[in-house]
């Protein structure tokens, strides 16, 4: 082959791989995050917005639970260390009954794991926990906190009903960001 | 060489910067770097991070121990279906056939249709919102009468095989449960408009609230369909158009919601040869949930308004439904779950007979009504559900229809299901009532004694996320039915009776499965089978032949792909193949549809499709049964929010 035809075939193939690389290299570039990532975040960034009636003693870890959710167990578990919530480290635990629940502040539920979890909740208002459910019937089977799947992001509603009942306090900031309240006390004043 | 040498550079630089990408969800140094960066964002932040946006593989495995397929709404829009039927197509448990025009024949697990002896798809429940579609008289569904924004759509949830205890009547061989998304999601003005080759159509809604509790839309659409073609490649002149309007209001305060919503249309199709004729109808449904924690109660209610005029051969009847709902479902003793509850339907219907085809009585009340339990039980992984629902018809009156739901979630990752449950067609007034005539003869009479038709269902079915990026859903079935319909003759040979002469079984698989190749790109195949051992009983005539159940391909097979490039352009492609009809016959088809959309901004998106792109034109309904041809179409969108 002549020389000239291959140079122009070599541009050709090159302008042909640069315009095809800001299209491949855009889909990476809009963050986007898989959705058990967010989720872990979220978990820790809730503590920050809610009073427990005993915190753990000092020293003591703060404790998020995992029931059934082992993506988010392992996204938690790349990012808790080193980080404190409360002024406590930071620590996830796998969570299976009702007594790996002593010294939990958080239990998240997995999607598909509420029916199974019903003992666990049930214990969940006793030990004080903030628990966090992933269904669309999250609130009414007892979370305190529920995440809601939009289009392209996660969200969340709360029940304050379900926190009272666990004898948790939640502060404004997270309310203002929630997608939908429960038993809002504004709303029934009106 | 010097060629090869540059391809190769070109390429291995393409290859390593595409790698990169693909690789940064699997590192586990780049995965703690984004969770890093994401322990950093706000409350308020999270909620706006973008989650991998095609997400079918990070979401749990649906638990439901059912053959169930969920259309979502993002695969509604990436189709570009412009109608009810056109999406059910994105289900691989379903059979969709076009027609005509305006007319699809659509069914699960065969017993489509076979219009030439008066065979038509009877055995789905097709729901909208909760409101049941299927026409009483016949049991089919006319689709031509269903219609929705599209856009609003939540998801369509498909289920082959019996529909369980708690879904209404006639859900035999599947359930179609059309969802619209909630005022509160429906929130600003949208527009749409299609422009294409074969349609030309234009949608509005509007949403808004009014204090803190309530929210509402309304909407207006209009289309106008072209006409598909005869087989000689005329024009089969069966173009139609059709309005309708509507709305939805939603309230919800602390435990209570209620829902009202209302649709009305008209929509008006030629037929060749003959004056244009009309179908219209109109709707109204109120619901009301409450929901205190372990004990949740709905109570909904619809009216239900249509008439339909009808080409020469047919009837034109006008039906009123009434329709009254109770479900109520208490959590207790952890893990248990009890669901009880009932309903009663009324249907009037006035049907205006004409020379050949009449109804006696012509005017006529039915009364549906049934009550219904099921208890679930968790017990560690396993799940066990048993219902009953008692069904009362006004021809043959109460029947039975048990049901036994076993899932054992082995993992997170992976669910066994199994399932056992009896389903019943109830005779309508096609079946009993009619009286059909050739010239003045009576060649034709509904049977008083038409019995119910049954099926037991028995399924095996497994669901699992091996991988992150791949997830999959098989399942199997064996459907053995009884007191199917035949034709045979009466006492005195002509006019002939329908009678229940036919039985024997069925049994397939439904398999589909989602791999997320890269973030950008997923790939979704699906395989259908379907395999019929029926037999007419000793004493039938064996009139007509086993075609009185249908016409049915044995196979069929889809494949999709959805790309991401960015979050403001997507491409799709869906590649379907259905296998042949017996009789009576019509060859395989295999068609290829694509769309591409591009958000310009937040508030425009335009997208190009092109439709059934393999070939000039095909059939998917029996031409030698007045099946039409589809032709090869291109549709312009354009959407627009505010």
């Amino acid at each position: 082959m002549r020389k000239g035809t291959v140079c122009l075939w070599d541009y050709l193939r090159l302008l042909v791989s640069l315009l095809l690389l800001p299209a491949f290299g855009q889909a990476g570039q809009t963050a986007t995050y898989p959705q058990e990532a967010v989720k872990a975040a979220f978990l820790h960034r809730f503590a920050a917005y809610v009073e427990w009636p005993s915190p753990p003693p000092s020293g003591a870890p703060f404790v998020i639970g995992i029931y059934r959710a082992d993506a988010v167990a392992e996204q938690l578990a790349l990012l808790l260390p080193g980080l404190s919530i409360q002024e406590h480290p930071a620590e996830v635990r796998k969570v299976v009954r009702a007594a790996d629940l002593t010294g939990v502040q958080v239990l998240y539920v997995g999607t598909g794991a509420l029916g199974a979890a019903q003992q666990l909740l049930a214990a969940s208002a006793h030990h004080q926990i903030l628990v966090v459910t992933d269904d669309e019937k999250g609130l009414a089977r007892g979370g305190v906190i529920n995440f809601i799947r939009e289009e392209r992001s996660v969200r969340f509603e709360v029940s304050l009903p379900a926190a009272e009942r666990n004898g948790l306090k939640i502060q404004a900031g997270l309310l203002s960001v929630a997608a939908r309240v429960e038993g809002d006390p504004k709303a029934e004043i009106r | 060489m010097h060629r090869a040498k540059h391809l190769l550079v070109s390429i291995s630089v393409t290859w390593v910067l595409v790698g990169t990408r693909s690789l940064a969800q699997t590192s586990p140094f780049l995965a703690i770097a984004q969770v890093q960066e994401l322990s950093r964002l706000s409350l308020a932040d999270l909620t706006r991070v973008e989650v991998t946006s095609v997400s079918k593989t990070p979401q749990p495995l649906n638990s439901a121990p059912a053959a169930i397929y969920v259309i979502t709404r993002e695969d509604i829009i990436r189709s570009a279906a412009v109608s009810i039927p056109e999406a059910l197509r994105l289900a691989p448990n379903l059979q969709v056939e076009q027609v005509s025009s305006s007319s699809y024949a659509i069914t699960a697990r065969g017993f489509g249709d076979n219009r030439s002896v008066q065979t038509q798809a009877n055995k789905l429940l097709v729901l909208v919102d909760g409101r049941s579609v299927y026409s009483p008289l016949f049991s089919g569904v006319f689709y031509d009468a269903i219609d929705v924004v599209m856009d609003d759509i939540d998801r369509i949830e498909v289920i082959s095989g019996p529909g369980a205890t708690l879904w209404g009547a006639n859900a035999m061989n599947g359930v179609i449960n059309i969802i619209t998304r909630r005022a509160q999601e429906t929130q600003g003005a949208a527009l749409r408009i299609d422009s294409g080759t074969a349609e030309q159509a234009a949608t509005a809604r509007y949403g808004g609230t009014a204090g803190d509790d309530l929210a509402y839309r309304f909407y207006a659409k209009a289309f106008d369909r072209d006409p598909l073609q005869t087989p000689g490649g005329a024009s089969a002149d069966d173009r139609w158009n059709k309005r309708q309007a509507g709305g939805r209001i939603d309230w919800e305060r602390a435990a209570n919601a209620i829902t009202v919503s209302a649709d009305a249309y008209r929509a008006e199709q030629q037929f060749p040869a003959v004056p244009d004729f009309a179908i219209s109808g109109a709707n109204v449904l109120s619901r009301w949930q409450h929901n205190s924690g372990d004990s949740r109660v709905t109570v909904q209610a619809y009216y239900d308004h249509v008439m339909r005029e009808a080409p020469p051969e047919g009837a034109p009847f006008s039906q009123d439904t009434y329709d009254l709902e109770l479900q109520h479902s208490i959590d207790f003793a952890g893990g248990h779950e009890l669901v009880w509850g009932g309903g009663m339907r009324g249907n009037h219907y006035r049907i205006r007979s004409n020379g050949s085809l009449q109804f006696r009585p012509s005017d006529r009340f039915l009364h549906l009504g049934n009550v219904f339990a099921q208890h679930t039980i968790a017990i560690g992984s396993f799940k066990v559900i048993a219902g009953l629902k008692l069904e009362d018809n006004p021809y043959s009156r109460w029947s039975a229809l048990p049901d036994l739901r076993l899932a054992w979630q082995l993992s997170e990752r992976s669910l066994v299901w199994a399932s056992a449950s009896r389903a019943i067609r109830a005779p309508t007034p096609f079946d009993a009532d009619v009286a059909e005539f050739l010239g003045s003869t009576l060649f034709l009479k509904g049977n008083p004694e038409f019995r119910t038709e049954k099926v037991w269902d028995y399924a095996l079915g497994y669901r699992a996320q091996p991988f992150a990026r791949l997830s999959f859903s098989a399942s199997a079935f064996y459907d053995v039915y009884d007191d199917l319909r035949t034709i045979e003759p009466g006492p005195t040979v002509i006019p002939l009776l329908w009678d229940n002469q036919m039985r024997g079984s069925t049994y397939g698989i439904e398999a589909w499965a989602t791999l997320q190749l890269t973030s950008w790109w997923r790939l979704s195949p699906a395989i259908r089978t379907l395999h019929q051992r029926l037999r007419f009983e000793d004493s039938s005539s064996k009139l007509v032949g086993l075609e009185l159940a249908g016409d049915d391909p044995r196979h069929s097979a889809s494949l999709r792909s959805a790309m991401d490039f960015g979050s403001r352009v997507t491409f799709d492609l869906i590649l379907r193949h259905v296998g042949e009809l017996p009789a009576p016959e019509q060859g395989a088809y295999t068609e290829l549809s694509t769309r591409l959309a591009w958000r310009i901004s937040d508030h425009i998106e335009l997208a190009l499709a092109g439709l059934n792109l393999l070939h000039h034109s095909h059939a998917e309904y029996p031409v030698s049964d007045r099946g039409e041809l589809i032709e090869r179409s291109a549709l312009a969108q354009v959407r627009f929010d505010f």
